[in-house]
Order: C-alpha cells, then structure tokens, then sequence
C-alpha cells in the first residue's frame, strides 16, 4: 500500500470507519504495509522501541473488524511508559530492558476493549525525563520534519510516529510538557486533559501528582471522542475525578469561548519571532471570526513554575523510582541513565531532612501561588493562550550538554502542569526553516470541551491535520 | 552506703494486624498464615512498575475504633506518608504509614485505677516476610510477599510502665480487648500481634527521662517479654551502678540463655524522606463511624454495663471469657429487650449451658431458653398426662407405693419428657395426690 | 544557598542507594556542576514570601476514595520470580534495617 494512503486511513477516524466499512482496502495488507512503513521509519528516526509482528497486528484488526468494536481496529502506539499486557514495556530505560508485564494498563485495557489495534511502543527520554528524547538510555529519536533536530520529549517517538502517519493517535502522558511540547516540534494536536481525568493505573510514574496521561493526535474531534471514552474512575487508581461529565465540542458557530487571555510578556526576545507571529495570526483568525475579546492577563507567578517544577518533579520521581531496586524484577540501580541521576539526586536532596523546608515546602507554597494566579486569571477569561514552546524543533545535541537549558523548554508547559489545569498545543503553520510551529490553549479545570471547541475552528480553516513530513 | 534506686522506664509499641479480608492498598486476600508463598499478591503490593494504592476504608474503621478504645482524641482527616529505605521486604522501596496525623493521639488505657498513656495510633502497611537461610554456605533470604501490604496499627505508649509485670498486663488487657472488639486475632503465634519494649533505667530521684533507651525486638510471647524486660532492667542497673553508659541499641532476648543479646547495631539515624502520598487523597472519617464508635467502651467498662442493666456478675465475669465477641453481645441484648426476658434467668441458663452454645448464634440461645421458660399449666392435660404416666410407669408405682418417695421424681421427669416444663411442686403434688387416690380404689384397677 | 560538595554529593548517592562508582570523577563533577547550576536557578524562589501560604496537594478536592474491604482473588497475579526456591524470592542476606530477624 501506498504510503498516501496509509496516511488518509490514519488520519480520522471518519476516513478509516468509511473505508472499513465500504471494504476499500484490504486489512491484511494494510497490517504489512503500515509494519514496513514503521521499519522504514525506525531506520530514519528511531521513533519505536517495539514495532508489533504484522501477524498480531493482523488477527488483532480483523477481530475488531467482525465483532465491529467502536474503534474498527483503528491503529494507535504508546509511549512505552504504558504497561501493556504480554508487550515488552521498559519506559525507554535500560533497567526495565527486559521486562514483560503479566498485567496491564487500565488505559490500554479500555482501548483494546474498544477495538483499537495496538502497533508499536514508542521511544521516550528515559522514565519521562526530557524534553527531546535525547536521554533515552537505547536512542534518540529524530524529527521526521528534520533528522537533525529533535522530535521533543519526553514523548518524541509518540509525535513523530503520528506525524508520520503511522500511527492515527498515540497514547503518551504529560507530567510538565511531555505531550504538549514534542505534538508542537511536530505539528500534531497535543492533549493533556485535566490531571485527574484518565487513570493512571499501569502509566510507569514519574511525577504523581503531575504525571497526566493524554492524547497526540491529528483530529480533535476524534481526540474528544476518545478522550471521552477511556477517561473516569476505575477503581484502581484513587486520584481520578469520579464525577466527569461527558466532554462536549462546542463547534466554531457556537463557540463558547467570548474571552481570551494572553501575557504580553511571553511575545519577547525569549521566544521566536515566527511563533510570535503567529501567535498574532491565530490571535488576529478569534477575533475576527468570531467576536472573540483578547484580554491582557498578569500572572506574576508564571515565571516561577520551572524552579516549583525542578523541586517537586524530581523529588516525587526519586520516590517513584525507589522500587526499581532489581530484586524483583528488572536491573540495578547502577544501570540508571545519566538525566536519571541527576533527577533522583536532586529529589533526594529536595526531600532530605534540612532541606526539606527550604525546597520542596516552598516549592509546594509556590505552587499554590501559580495555581491561585490560573484561578484569578479564569474569572476573567474563559481560556489563555500562550506559547507552547520558546522555540521550534532544535539541533541534536544542541543543549543535551546543558540540562538547565534543556529544562527552560518547558517554560510555557509547566505551570498549567503544576495548577492541574487542561493545556492543549495545536499545530499553526510552519517557520522559515519548514518546521512546525505550535500554540497552546490552557484552560480551567475541566474546560476540555471549550478548548476543543476553539481548536476545532482553527483546525476547519488551517486544516493542519493535512501536513506531513516526507518521511518515512 | 545507701544504695541507689533505680526506677525502670519502660514504653511499648505494639503492631497489631487487622482481620480485614483484603489488604490495605489492593485487594488481594490479607490471610497470609501458612499460605503458598507469594500467591496472594498483585502489582500494587510486589511493587511493580505502573501500580497504585487504592485505600481500604474499612481497614481505617478499624483504625478508629482502636483509637476510641484507647480513648484517644481523633485526626478526622486520614493522610498517608511515604517513609522511603531500601530493603528486599519493601517492594516500593517506601512504607505507607502515618506519620505526620495518626488517626488517633494523646490517649489512654484504664487498668483498675491506672490510666497508661497512649501517644499515636496509627494506620500502616505490613511489609513482605523474610526467612533467613544458609544456602551451599551463602547468607540468603527468602522472601515471601503474601504478607506485603496487609493493614497494620502500630500502636505506641508513653514511657509510663515501671515494671515487666504492668507491661505485661497492659498487654493481655489490650489483646483481650482488641479480640473483644473483633478488630485483629491478635496472636503472637501467628505474628498478628508483635512487640517491641523500650527499657531504660533512671534513677527514682530523679524526675527527667533517661536520655537513651534500649529497644527489645524479636520476642514473641507474652512470657519472654516479661523476662526479657526483668532480665534487661537488672543489667542495666549492674552497669549504672559501676557507673558505666549504656549504650542506645537494640536487643534480642534468648528464652534458652534467658538473657538480652546486642543485634547489629545501626550507625546513625536513617532520614525516611517522608512524603505526602500524591496518590490517595484523604479519607474524611465519616460522621456516621465518629458516631457510632463513640460509645466503643473497654471490656471491663462493658462489663460494669452489663452488671448494671441486670446481668448477675459472678455469671457475666465468666461469660465474658466464653463469649468473647462483642456483636454476639450486641445481637442478645437485642432479642432480651424485644422479648422481655429475665436477665438473671437468662444468664444462670447460659452458665449451665454455656458449652452447648459456645459458637451458637444468640438467637438460638434466646430460643431455647424460652422453650425452656414455657410452662404447662393446662389441668386438663396434666391430668391426662400423669395418668398416662402412672399406666405407661407401673414399677414406678409399686416404688412409690411401697414408700419410695423418689419415684415421683421419676414419674415428673417422664412427664416432663412428654410435655416440656411444668411448675414442679404443683405437678408432684398432682401425681401424689393420683396416685394416693389409686392406692385407695386400688381395686378400681385391677 | 546550599551548594553540593563532595561530601553531600556522595550522601546524596547513598540516600539514593545509587553506586557513585556509577560514575567517573569527570562525570562526578559535571553532575556536580549541573546541580549546583540548576539549585542556582532554583533560588529564585527566596524572592518569593510564602510566610502565610499553604502548600499545595490538589488542584481540586477528591475525597474518600476507596474500596469496601473487598478481596478480588482474580486482581491477584502469583507471581514466579526468576531468582527463587520453593516459590521463594531469593535475595542475598541484607544488614541494613532496624527489624533485622
């Protein structure tokens, strides 16, 4: 099969049900073809830590087909933090190489039930820590835009695979722009719902209380519709909001969303111009289609989010990661990578007695700052929008030497992280250089519907969800 | 010389394991005694990636009635805390306990006039079990995870007991009343209940606290515990008395050598890193259990209940020991209010029978002893009766004819065969007077 | 502000249980370096007066999650370690806790 046709089956659901349905292609040729495709692209990119045998992929589609599941066997990867069942799962690190889980992820679990066609497990920075896949402990993934830079992370095996078109969504988890950030490197949607929406039971954790498991995506139409259908309590994991309502899209003639807000002081000499320009350019498409009002918003507490996040994040993780001690499973602790390291120490140090006050305490209190800053900002406008990264896809190797400035990514990311609000990243157009450019639309609590609702107007009259790079 | 007093100083802490059918944290099965090895585990307790703890709220229910029996004062709001080390018995690499909110504090325990201070009660999860073994000459462990996860109390004591005797009672006093309460088995045995004594020595004039303590582990019965702390208070008066420090460490207790041992000693403090558990939000004890285990009293309080509403109390202090479960209890007072019965009657029934109804429902205990209760009265059936008893009887007649007065006792207990409980006297005298009259028309028989 | 030298460094490495021969002395004081960076720019923090402000836990309360005492034999996954005897997890014999049998 051609791969211009792979593409338009991946890319909505309302294409592959359509084909599906009319018998436009044949299934088992369709699990070859998108198999190779994934190879090929392994070869360029590196995106895939697991690419599943055609067989399976097969027999796993056919049934889904015949007993018609709601998802018709439609194919999707997962970052490889996810336990699948039977799937070897190792969170892109050298300590869980070999493992195979006997159990499963409530996420993967839903999916299947619903029919979805699990195809591969994709390449992460180790353990979630990153933000472009340089720190995975087998390799780094490459942007399928540009080989030479960086698809993102932590999720940037996930983005590319999507927007390859090999993948019609991928499951991944964003804990301070680990979805966001990677969907912007490579034009795709970015979803990183709520924390608290969908169970993170079987997501190998991070950061608990930040660690949000979400969707990359071409559609979001469809990322709502499967976001609606794997969100809500499963009795296993104790942190999901019990009484979630059924997301709705509002669409663009019914628009929600009357007020938008902006912090002038992110269109800086910090951020690059073409995403600066393009953030007048979708400012310039809300206000003239749709009445929109753009209000200037002061968050003076934004810019303390990276330093609340480099406490909190690697001080949770440092205990996440105490179980991992190889007796019962997996390597020793001397095989953690070197980004690993850094993380664990500094989140020991962070929660050492004599310093537990002066750190993770106050990191904890400032938290509360920035969260009451989203808080006060929602009673004016209905959403925010806002950069999703300072900058497009950079160079391999450009700044894996220097992890603060790595860490200064996620600058725009973290903060809706730490206040648990819903932030989107939705592709807008392209730099000088041909790579993708993205903004984010954050949101309260709960707003996803409302989000959607603006992005899909964006999306009916840019059609982002058109673009793909010439790999594989 | 006046020789110095001494005044032991001794503290307990107790873990005791509750009865609950699942763990604390999943829902495996809790039972773990003699079972296979690591069966009844799941990934939340190995500790495997991607698992998380999902609360037993009922485990914390019986947290709380722990804590109302020791009369403490209640953190209505349950949190969790991660305390991190590593240890091939802690699968997470951290224990969830609470440390920064026990659900109960600033409590006590009443023995006869003693009140025995009791600092925190406080909700934990148990940790896998370890076997140590020499293997082909190598210093191995087995572990076993059955027990990983299963929900424990620790319970912790002022230093307020000055002698093994008093720890030991407050011991037994506190197994009895947690069984009573159906809370945890308890067992030393089986490692339900375990121990730890905190021994230290000061001397009786002097009214601070020792500045060190030595800590008795690894001892598994009532009556160990007892000589280890004897045998511990009096070498630590040796060593005071030549003057010599002692040191803070742990110790073991040999039942055969009968005396403490050092076990390996720990360098320095370990720093537990404690965190708030991200991943349980707090349980809000509920109304509805503050209220109900409000009016939780000790045993011997309930006993004194008891005795006032009307129990006779030679007859509840010896029925308390056979049936020692409180709703068992609770479901007879019960039926005694809706049917009306006679406390005393009932409770010198129940001492006479109490092997019959020991593991029998109340209720069938009520049953019968209202059977029991019933009396015939109908003149026309008795009458009836004793005359079929005096045919059916004719040896018995021939006794009491022949002035054996105890054949009537006989001829009562056939009728009573016949047709339940009569008002004894009433029915002697009728088959006296029958037969009386028969012996005079005698010949009317034959 | 705290900076990590040698001593707190390797403290670090034990608290962790991370063997610090994991490392070379070049990547030693790299890592060094990189966390002091990085605590540098944490400090900003300081500038901030959280004297009467309450950490943060939750974005939104959640309460009383749990289950009802309710065992599920079928969650259970008994498990076969690969190191093991008579079902067993086999480990080497560890001195390091306070409740050491």
């Amino acid at each position: 099969m051609k791969i211009k046709d792979i593409r338009h089956l991946t890319q909505s659901f309302a294409n592959w049900q359509k084909a599906v349905k009319s018998n436009q292609f044949d299934l088992s040729e369709f699990s070859r073809s998108l198999v190779d495709y994934m190879h090929q692209a392994q070869t360029k990119t590196q995106s895939y830590i697991t690419i599943l045998p055609p067989a399976e992929i097969n027999k796993k589609l056919q049934a889904a087909v015949k007993s018609n599941k709601p998802l018709l066997g439609w194919p999707f990867s997962m970052k490889d933090i996810f336990i699948t069942k039977g799937i070897k799962t190792t969170a892109s690190s050298k300590i869980l190489q070999d493992f195979v889980p006997n159990y499963d992820s409530t996420i993967h679990q839903r999916l299947s039930r619903l029919g979805g066609t699990l195809t591969a497990k994709t390449n992460s920075d180790a353990w979630g820590f990153g933000a472009s896949t340089e720190n995975s402990d087998f390799y780094s993934s490459k942007n399928p835009y540009d080989t030479n830079k960086v698809p993102g992370g932590s999720s940037g095996g996930s983005a590319a695979s999507v927007a390859m078109g090999l993948s019609a969504f991928d499951i991944a988890e964003d804990t301070g722009g680990s979805i966001r950030q990677p969907a912007a490197f490579c034009g795709l949607i970015g979803f990183k719902p709520t924390y608290g929406s969908i169970s993170r039971y079987g997501a190998i954790a991070f950061s608990s209380s930040l660690d949000t498991v979400g969707l990359i995506g071409r559609d979001i139409k469809d990322i709502v519709w499967l976001f609606n259908q794997v969100k809500g309590p499963d009795q296993k994991d104790a942190t999901v909001y019990p009484d979630q309502k059924p997301t709705k899209i509002y669409p663009a003639s019914r628009l929600k969303a009357k007020k938008i807000g902006y912090i002038p002081g992110f269109l800086d000499e910090n951020v690059q111009p073409d995403i600066i320009s393009h953030f007048h350019k979708v400012k310039d498409f809300y206000t003239n289609n749709f009445n929109i009002e753009f209000v200037e918003i002061n968050m003076p507490h934004f810019d303390y989010g990276l330093a609340v996040y480099y406490i909190l994040a690697p001080a949770e993780a440092s205990s996440n990661l105490a179980r991992y001690d190889g007796l019962r499973y997996g390597r020793s602790r001397d095989q953690f990578g070197h980004e690993a390291i850094r993380r664990i120490l500094l989140g020991n140090f962070a929660l050492a007695s004599g310093y537990y006050d002066a750190y993770y305490l106050k990191a904890l209190k400032v938290r509360r700052l920035i969260y009451q800053d989203f808080i006060q900002a929602f009673k004016k406008v209905d959403a925010l929008l806002l950069p999703a990264t300072p900058t497009t896809a950079f160079d391999l190797g450009e700044k894996s030497q220097d992890p603060l400035q790595m860490y200064l990514n996620d600058i725009f990311t973290i903060p809706p992280s730490l206040a648990g609000v819903p932030g989107i990243s939705f592709p807008t157009g392209f730099d000088s250089q041909g790579l993708p450019v993205s903004l984010q639309l954050v949101g309260p609590h709960f707003s996803e519907g409302l989000l959607a609702g603006l992005i899909l107007a964006w999306q009916q009259s840019i059609k982002p969800y058109l673009n793909y790079p010439n790999l594989p | 010389m006046t020789k110095i007093k001494y005044q032991p100083v001794i503290g307990l802490e107790i873990h005791v394991e509750l009865n609950t059918k699942a763990k604390m944290f999943c829902h495996c099965l809790a039972s773990h005694f003699q079972a296979k090895p690591n069966q009844n585990v799941c990934p939340v307790c190995l500790g495997l990636p991607g698992a998380m703890p999902y609360p037993n709220k009922l485990a914390l229910y019986k947290t709380l009635v722990i804590a109302r029996l020791l009369n403490c004062q209640i953190n209505p709001a349950s949190s969790f805390e991660r305390k991190h080390y590593f240890y091939p018995d802690l699968p997470k690499g951290y224990q969830l306990t609470q440390y920064i909110k026990p659900l109960g504090y600033n409590g006590y325990l009443q023995i006869e006039d003693i009140k025995y201070p009791i600092r925190r009660v406080h909700q934990e999860e148990d940790t896998a079990k370890l076997k140590h073994q020499i293997v082909n000459g190598q210093k191995l462990s087995l572990v076993d995870f059955n027990r990983s996860g299963v929900p424990l109390v620790e319970i912790v004591t002022e230093p307020a007991f000055s002698s093994a005797r008093q720890a030991v009672v407050f011991l037994k006093t506190l197994q009895k009343l947690l069984r009573f309460h159906q809370v945890s088995d308890c067992d030393m045995e089986k490692g339900s209940m375990r121990l730890e004594a905190n021994v230290s020595v000061k001397k009786a004039s002097d009214a601070k606290l020792p500045d060190y303590k030595v800590e008795l582990k690894n001892i598994n019965s009532f009556k160990f515990t007892a000589e280890a702390i004897d045998y511990e208070i009096k070498r630590q008066i040796k060593l005071l008395e030549k003057s010599k420090a002692i040191p803070q460490q742990t110790r073991g207790y040999d039942p055969k050598l009968k005396r403490t041992f050092p076990q390996r000693q720990k360098e320095e403090a370990h720093d537990y890193k404690y965190l708030l558990e991200p991943d349980i939000p707090p349980i809000h004890l509920p109304k509805s259990w503050l209220e109900e285990t409000k009016n939780l009293t000790p045993a011997n309080q309930l006993l004194q209940e008891w005795i006032n509403k009307g129990w006779p109390e030679s007859v509840v202090k010896i029925l308390f020991t056979h049936f020692d479960h409180l709703s068992w209890w609770r479901k007879l007072e019960e039926q005694i209010i809706k049917k009306q019965i006679d406390r005393k009657k009932l409770g010198h029934f129940l001492l006479k029978n109490k092997s019959r109804y020991y593991l029998k429902p109340a209720s069938q205990l009520v049953q019968d002893f209202l059977a029991g209760q019933h009396v015939v009265d109908d003149s026309k059936l008795l009458t009836q009766t004793i005359d079929q008893i005096i045919k059916d009887n004719p040896q018995a007649v021939e006794d009491f004819l022949a002035g054996k007065q105890q054949a009537l006792y006989f001829l009562l207990g056939r009728l009573r065969y016949k047709i339940g409980n009569v008002d004894a006297p009433k029915v002697i005298k009728m088959i006296k007077d029958r037969l009386t009259k028969l012996k005079t028309s005698s010949n009317s028989l034959t | 502000m705290i900076k990590i030298d040698d001593n707190l460094l390797n403290y670090l490495f034990n608290l962790a249980r991370i063997p610090a021969s994991r490392l070379s002395l070049v990547q030693k004081q790299k890592l060094k370096k990189d966390l002091n960076t990085i605590l540098g720019y944490i400090n900003k923090l300081n500038k901030l007066d959280t004297s009467s402000v309450k950490p943060f836990h939750r974005p939104y309360p959640l309460e009383d999650i749990g289950h009802d005492d309710q065992p599920d034999p079928s969650s259970q996954t008994p498990i076969k370690f690969a190191n093991q005897k008579d079902g067993y997890l086999i480990v080497n014999r560890i001195i390091d806790k306070d409740n050491e049998d």
